[in-house]
C-alpha cells in the first residue's frame, strides 16, 4: 500500500513525503508542530522519506496511490513560490476506492 | 472563541467535476472585522510610531495559523496593536518585504514582524515567526500543539 503526504514534513510515520523543489533551498525549514526548524536533509536523517517533485507534476503513475494526505498546505492556488498542491493530481494518482485525507478529514474518495 | 479556527474548518462544496474548492481567503476580512483585538493591515500601512506593534501574515489554509490568531485574540497581554494580513495577497518576495523589511524569502507561514516605537525589532517566518508571536504575546506553545495532531482523522 502506497501512502503519500503531499507537502509533508514527516507528520505521519512510514508515509512518503513529497515537497516541491524550493524545499531544497538553503533557507527552507519545516514548521510542523513537534518537529519544526529542520531542513529536508535533517528530516531525512531522522528517518523520514522524501520525494522532491513539482506540485503540478507528481512522479506517480495514474491510479497508483492508496492514500493521499495533505496537512496545512495550499491547494489549487498559485503561491509566491509556485503552484500549490493540485487536486487534479490527487485525483489522477489515487487508486479507485481510495481516499484523500486533508487536514484530518476525508476530503475525497475516488469512485 | 475560535472564529479563525472555525474559518479554517469552513467547507466549500466543490463545483461539479471538481474535488476541491476554497473560499476562506474571501471570507477572511469579514472574520477579522469581527475581532476586537486584530486589525486588517494594508500592504504599505506604516507601523505605529509609539508602543509595540505585531504584524502577522497568515494563510487561511493553515490550521496552525488560524489557531495562532485565536490564541492572540484570547491573550490580554502583548502588543498594543496587532495587525494581520492574508498571505494570499503576497505574489512575490517584495510583497512580504513591504510588510516586514528584511524578512527574505518566506517559505512557510506565518510571516511576522514586531515593532517597538516604530522600530522593527524582530521578524521571521514559519517556526521562527511563531516563536516571535509566542514571546510577544506570552502564549504557551502547548496551547497549539494539543489541538493540531494531524494523525487523528474524521470522516
Amino acid at each position: 500500500m502506497l501512502a503519500v503526504n503531499l507537502g509533508g514534513e514527516g507528520e505521519f510515520p512510514g508515509v512518503l513525503n513529497q515537497q516541491p523543489p524550493w524545499a531544497l533551498n538553503p533557507g527552507w525549514r519545516s514548521t510542523t508542530l513537534g518537529n519544526p526548524g529542520k531542513t529536508i536533509r535533517e528530516l531525512e536523517a531522522e528517518g523520514h522519506q522524501f520525494i522532491i517533485a513539482p506540485n503540478d507534476q507528481l512522479p506517480f503513475a495514474d491510479e497508483s496511490v492508496d492514500v493521499v494526505y495533505t496537512n496545512g498546505v495550499p491547494i489549487d492556488v498559485l503561491t509566491h513560490l509556485g503552484p500549490g498542491v493540485q487536486s487534479s493530481e490527487i485525483r489522477r494518482i489515487l487508486n479507485p476506492g481510495r481516499i484523500w485525507i486533508d487536514d484530518r478529514r476525508v476530503r475525497y474518495r475516488k469512485p | 472563541m475560535s472564529r479563525f479556527f472555525d474559518l479554517f474548518r469552513h467547507d466549500t462544496p466543490p463545483p461539479p467535476g471538481q474535488i476541491y474548492a476554497d473560499d476562506r481567503s474571501a471570507l477572511f476580512p469579514d472574520v477579522v472585522r469581527q475581532s476586537p483585538r486584530l486589525r486588517l493591515w494594508c500592504r504599505d500601512e506604516p507601523a505605529p510610531g509609539v508602543g509595540r506593534f505585531l504584524l502577522v501574515g497568515v494563510a487561511t489554509w493553515s490550521g496552525y495559523d488560524m489557531k495562532l490568531l485565536d490564541l492572540i485574540e484570547q491573550t490580554p497581554d502583548g502588543p498594543e496593536v496587532v495587525g494581520v494580513f492574508d498571505t494570499a495577497e503576497c505574489k512575490s518576495d517584495a510583497d512580504f518585504e513591504a510588510r516586514s523589511p528584511g524578512i527574505g524569502t518566506v517559505y512557510q507561514m506565518p510571516a511576522v514582524g514586531l515593532w517597538e516605537d516604530g522600530k522593527l525589532v524582530a521578524r521571521g517566518w514559519g517556526h521562527e515567526g511563531r516563536l516571535i508571536v509566542f514571546r510577544a504575546c506570552g502564549i504557551d506553545p502547548d496551547q497549539m500543539r494539543e489541538l493540531l495532531d494531524p494523525r487523528s482523522v474524521s470522516a
